[in-house]
């Protein structure tokens, strides 16, 4: 345990870079990933043909555990009230819109019922996404 | 006069607005658990309901019998003419000609009880208790964490295809669960020391024991929580916990005396004797004897299934097949949450937080030993895979702490990088990614919701079609092919003739059918089965006649009877 401490002590400069890397290495690696999830549902054949995703899901595994290993101290936040403005709905909106309009394209088929499911799950992320990140 | 009046308007509009404004999340929450009441009940509300399923049939069968003969023992008079058990084409323990179920009691008296009010009520009591389910688990989950991660967590976990198809059939799987996270949020407001009344004592041993009525295994998740009532053993009142144990005890005791009326023993349930004939696991289990010791060695049959059924499993797992199938049955099935859950389990451990701690081990003892218990029987391969498949409703308790863990980490996020914009769009993506999944995987495929939902409404249109035939009629149909989902008259399963070559086959069916209406049955052939049987009487029986008697684009019903001389 000393040595990995003193390890730890000389090189705390390399392991901030080394964790800030790391850090996009995790934010890129979720995005690319949950983008894959989705274009997966409608071309299944690029995944079969050019890309394994189960190397990127590792990869996003490894980064994240790495973002959650405390080797070096953290400063403690003090959150603050985080309020809605006009901008935020707007693109909670546009989300919203593009989710209901991936399901349409998926589930057109299945008549006026199609339609009632898009417009639930455009909705359903535009309420998440509000109580999410707003508090008041 | 009319300004006075004004005002007053104006009052109780701001009134509306700051009531609406003050509890906005609980207004939502009560709409929303509306809807998700309709979506549970959609098969019932749109008249596509019948008990389609093979263990749903068992258990409207066995329902039906309690009500009619007050037993839970079903037999049929004319069963003994017949070599083959064409009468009983659905689960349950056979033993001297008669039929004892392999359901648990909880949903057989759930159903009997729901058909005395009515012939679509068991299905709302199914639904309701789905929603109430999903509504405790909100409660649950903001005892634990917070009001966010609990609403986050709720609205992916109800909306999940699981809990959707299987609170849409006549199965015990929503309702065990259900009264399980009913019990275990009266047990959290004692475990987070936030009330420690007598009330919360009685009613987590009143509603563990009804989901042990409702599904057997659900007292193994109840002794897990045996770690967490030891961590926290200061907040909790010894008498006060005594008392809630001899009401649990009391409450389970009813399930002995049954099991000892029907089986001759306590702790024999109908599935263990169901599985027991032939010996397939132990050449130590016993034989079925009527000796003095017949009871000993029931009891005894029962510890050592319980033994190959889940330690033996364990013992002997195969890695392999272990990580295989853990893709099909919760990788596949929440892809975009599973990363999220372990990453949030590696969160808790990293913050201490005593009662997300408290959770976060019972929550991973269950599923890993569920996972293991469950999982590694045989090498899954994709086709085997159906979306609506046995393993995913056995797995609610487990799907709902990957969500509720998965939450908990977006909430993490969402609070460690505060300041950087592009994390939440990150989120939004992932809430975008699991709902597209979730809808797909419910709406589309060949097991998929609303496949089953056509089917079930085919099946419904029959029933309201034989509803018309004289009281004593049978059907004879395959089971493979609407039987299951004919409630209205009693049916005859052709399936259940074991013989190969398919023109024996025939032979031996249209005998039946002969000695049936020879006792003055009237009979109807359910058609388009494997075995084209109304053809067969048509070409090779002299003494028979078939007629149409009703035709649809997926099915023809023609009545059997004997020419006139």
């Amino acid at each position: 345990m000393k040595y990995i401490k003193s390890f730890i002590e000389k090189n705390s400069d390399n392991i901030a870079l080394f964790l800030k890397i790391n850090r996009l290495l995790f934010l890129i690696s979720t995005f690319v990933y949950l983008l894959l999830l989705i274009i997966n549902q409608f071309w299944d054949k690029i995944f079969k043909e050019y890309l394994n995703i189960n190397a990127i899901f590792v990869l996003l595994l490894i980064s994240g555990a790495l973002f959650l290993i405390p080797i070096t101290k953290e400063e403690k936040r003090i959150s603050q009230i985080r309020k809605l403005e006009r901008k935020d709905i707007f693109i909670f909106l546009i989300m919203g819109l593009i989710c209901s309009v991936l399901v349409w394209i998926k589930i057109k088929d299945f008549g006026i019922i199609s339609y009632i499911i898009s417009i639930i799950a455009g909705l359903i992320i535009l309420v998440l996404s509000i109580l999410i990140f707003y508090d008041q | 006069m009319i300004y006075k009046s004004n005002s007053k308007i104006k009052r109780i509009f701001e009134k509306i607005k700051f009531f609406t404004l003050k509890n906005k999340l609980e207004i939502f929450l009560f709409f929303f658990f509306i809807l998700i009441f309709i979506i549970y009940s959609w098969d019932t509300i749109t008249d596509s309901q019948c008990p389609f399923h093979f263990d749903a049939h068992e258990t409207w069968i066995f329902s039906k019998n309690l009500i009619q003969n007050k037993s839970l023992i079903y037999s049929d008079s004319l069963s003994k003419l017949f070599e083959h058990k064409v009468f009983y084409h659905f689960g349950g323990y056979l033993s001297n000609n008669k039929l004892y179920t392999i359901r648990t009691y909880g949903i057989i008296f759930l159903t009997s009880f729901g058909l005395l009010l009515g012939n679509k009520v068991p299905y709302y009591f199914v639904s309701l208790l789905g929603t109430i389910g999903v509504t405790f688990f909100y409660l649950f989950a903001k005892n634990i964490f917070n009001k966010k991660i609990a609403l986050i967590s709720t609205i992916i976990f109800s909306l999940s295809y699981p809990m959707i198809n299987w609170s849409n059939q006549l199965i015990n799987n929503v309702p065990a669960f259900s009264l399980f996270i009913t019990g275990l949020y009266f047990a959290s407001n004692i475990l987070t020391n936030k009330n420690n009344r007598l009330s919360n004592y009685i009613l987590s041993a009143l509603f563990f024991a009804l989901s042990f009525w409702m599904r057997y295994e659900y007292l193994i998740f109840i002794l897990f929580l045996v770690s967490w009532i030891y961590i926290t053993r200061k907040s909790i009142k010894l008498k006060y916990f005594i008392i809630s144990i001899l009401v649990f005890i009391l409450l389970l005791t009813p399930i002995f005396f049954i099991n000892y009326y029907l089986h001759k023993s306590p702790f024999t349930f109908g599935f263990i004797e169901a599985r027991q004939i032939p010996v397939k696991l132990s050449d130590k289990m016993i034989k079925h004897e009527t000796s003095k010791n017949g009871v000993l060695n029931k009891m005894i049959n029962t510890f050592l299934w319980i033994y190959n059924n889940f330690l033996l499993v364990l013992i002997r797992f195969d890695f392999i097949i272990l990580i295989n199938n853990l893709k099909y049955y919760l990788y596949d099935i929440f892809p975009g949450l599973i990363i999220f859950s372990i990453l949030g389990y590696l969160a808790i451990f990293k913050e201490k937080g005593k009662n997300k701690l408290n959770f976060a081990i019972f929550s991973l003892i269950s599923s890993i030993f569920w996972i293991f218990k469950l999982i590694p029987r045989e090498l899954l391969k994709p086709e085997n895979i159906k979306i609506d498949g046995p393993i995913p409703r056995y797995f609610l308790l487990i799907y709902c702490t990957v969500t509720l863990i998965s939450a908990s980490f977006i909430f993490y996020l969402s609070k460690k990088f505060e300041k950087i914009k592009i994390i939440h769009y990150l989120i939004i993506i992932l809430l975008i990614t699991i709902t597209i999944l979730n809808t797909f995987s419910l709406l589309t495929g060949s097991g998929g919701t609303i496949s089953a939902h056509n089917l079930k409404k085919q099946a419904h249109k029959i029933n309201l079609y034989i509803k018309d035939f004289p009281d004593n009629s049978i059907i004879v149909g395959d089971r493979r092919f609407f039987l299951h989902g004919i409630t209205e008259r009693k049916t005859l399963d052709l399936s259940k003739i074991e013989v190969m070559e398919k023109k024996e086959n025939c032979i031996v069916a249209t005998n039946y059918i002969k000695t049936i209406i020879n006792f003055n049955y009237p009979v109807y052939i359910i058609e388009k089965n494997y075995l084209n049987l109304t053809n067969y009487i048509q070409e090779n029986e002299k003494n028979l006649a078939v007629k149409k008697v009703m035709s649809e684009d997926y099915f023809e019903i023609y009545k059997v009877f004997y020419r006139e001389k």
